[in-house]
């Protein structure tokens, strides 16, 4: 076994009976009103297209020689657009891109240095930008979710927050309760799908990994390394983003910043 | 000698002027008693005093000194507030009550369970309810918990906004007379905002008529002219 048994042409040729499907399924949602065709084929057309730029943009960086250059500024950027992503979550924080990117640069960063180390990901860029995509991907997801849900919470806890910092608290003590909540809160759908991994659905990895030709054991042995990257980040992720946003909820003066 | 001080301050929130030349000094030992219609900047005044607001212009001062060059939590160790909305922390009325002394790092449970006891007293928190969670408590007596929460820190100024709205009237006379006694020993300052005329005249010293951000009246209770006020 070595992966899906066709070329690139003969892909082409399948993708487009597939799109048959899709059409189909067009078809039965314009005559059911259901008003989402126009949104759906936009997004495919969206993420096709998305795709199909990563699977030139990836070819080229394969085989070219300069590789480790190539990977070395793809990184930075992926990032880059991960914290501008996370950072539209909180649009009433003065300039929120300045602690989302470094989060989610310091989670999914210090995560692939240490299996690169480790020699969990091999030295190719095969597995270095795949791998990288999902850290920096999941610790954005996790980065915005707890920030999304520590400036609610400071937001509904605004009197109890200012009554602490009244009677005496740090900016640090009044927010440490929603710093946490927020922190686990974002954690449950990575720690959720950790929990059911394998009951409920094979995950993207292993089924990549199975797809390819590799073998179940071993497939489910990266799966497992992939899911410590995933906490391993989100957990740093979403530390460093709670953090770092507690020093935009507050003024030097231990008050609560106007914009909250 | 006065411990609290107003100059000329002026504060805007959200672009609207809610200050507008606050002049108003506190003796020590003193009780000023605010009165004033809804959105005159009661609170503004009181949240200015320990610096949940700074100015966006003139001074106020605590003790003669400028409190923007005062540390946030130093001052609010020796100005303390009771807001108007009695948040309850999580854990017991005890927990709430020592909670200022917690932050601080007071751990001697002795001088922690007298602050306690002490505060308990005059805010009119029974020893028996001091192991109930504070989440449970009605309006009144969260409303005392509060204040009790704000006295067992030990404060100079205690800053009370419209503090007693849900206490019973027996529990009110007692908290006000405990609290006017402590201001008559000198140990403590209050601003104290309530809509109660009633309550302005059995408590305060003077009674400062506050409108449109400016004080337009201060004076003792019997020569306060009601007519004029709000």
């Amino acid at each position: 076994m070595s992966g899906i048994p066709y070329d690139e042409a003969e892909g082409l040729f399948r993708l487009g009976l597939v799109s048959l499907l899709f059409l189909l399924v067009l078809v039965l949602s314009r005559r059911r009103r259901l008003g989402i065709d126009r949104d759906f084929a936009f997004a495919l057309v969206k993420g096709g297209s998305q795709l199909a730029v990563v699977a030139v943009l990836l070819t080229l960086i394969f085989v070219s020689d300069l590789w480790p250059l190539w990977t070395l500024l793809l990184l930075p950027f992926m990032m880059f657009i991960g914290g501008w992503t996370s950072a539209r979550r909180t649009p009433d924080m003065p300039n929120p891109m300045m602690i989302t990117t470094p989060s989610i640069a310091l989670g999914s960063g210090s995560v692939l240095v240490f299996l690169f180390i480790t020699g969990a990901i091999p030295p190719a860029p095969q597995f270095i930008i795949p791998l990288a995509g999902m850290a920096i991907g999941n610790a954005m997801i996790i980065c915005s979710l707890t920030l999304d849900r520590l400036v609610r919470e400071a937001r509904l806890n605004r009197t109890r927050i200012e009554t602490s910092l009244a009677l005496g608290a740090s900016s640090t003590q009044s927010i440490e309760p929603y710093e946490t909540l927020s922190i686990r809160s974002a954690l449950i759908p990575t720690l959720d799908s950790l929990r059911t991994l394998g009951i409920i659905f094979i995950p993207g990895a292993m089924t990549g990994l199975v797809l390819a030709g590799t073998s179940p054991i071993v497939a489910a042995q990266y799966q497992i390394i992939v899911y410590f990257m995933i906490v391993g980040g989100g957990i740093i992720s979403s530390m460093t983003v709670a953090s770092l946003a507690r020093r935009r909820l507050f003024t030097h003066a231990c008050q609560i910043e106007a914009w909250v | 000698m006065s411990v609290l001080e107003f100059e000329n301050v002026h504060k805007s929130l959200g672009g609207h002027p809610i200050l507008n030349g606050v002049d108003l000094k506190l003796q020590k030992g003193e009780v000023i008693a605010i009165v004033g219609p809804s959105g005159s900047g009661k609170s503004t005044v009181l949240r200015c005093a320990n610096r949940l607001h700074d100015p966006d212009e003139g001074a106020i001062k605590f003790d003669g000194a400028n409190v923007d060059g005062l540390d946030a939590r130093q001052l609010r160790s020796q100005v303390g507030m009771v807001f108007q909305d009695s948040a309850m922390f999580p854990g017991t009325v005890r927990e709430n009550i020592s909670f200022g002394l917690t932050v601080r790092g007071v751990d001697d449970p002795r001088v922690v369970a007298k602050a306690v006891a002490k505060a308990a007293k005059v805010a009119a928190v029974s020893r028996r309810h001091l192991d109930r969670s504070a989440s449970k408590l009605s309006g009144g007596e969260k409303q005392r918990v509060a204040i009790a929460r704000a006295l067992a820190i030990g404060p100079e100024v205690l800053l009370l906004d419209e503090p007693t709205s849900e206490i019973d009237p027996k529990r009110l006379r007692h908290i006000e007379d405990a609290l006017v006694s402590m201001a008559r020993e000198g140990k403590t300052s209050f601003l104290w905002v309530t809509h109660s005329a009633d309550q302005a005249r059995r408590v305060g010293d003077r009674i400062a008529n506050l409108v449109d951000g400016r004080i337009t009246q201060i004076a003792q209770p019997d020569e306060f002219d009601w007519g004029v006020a709000y």
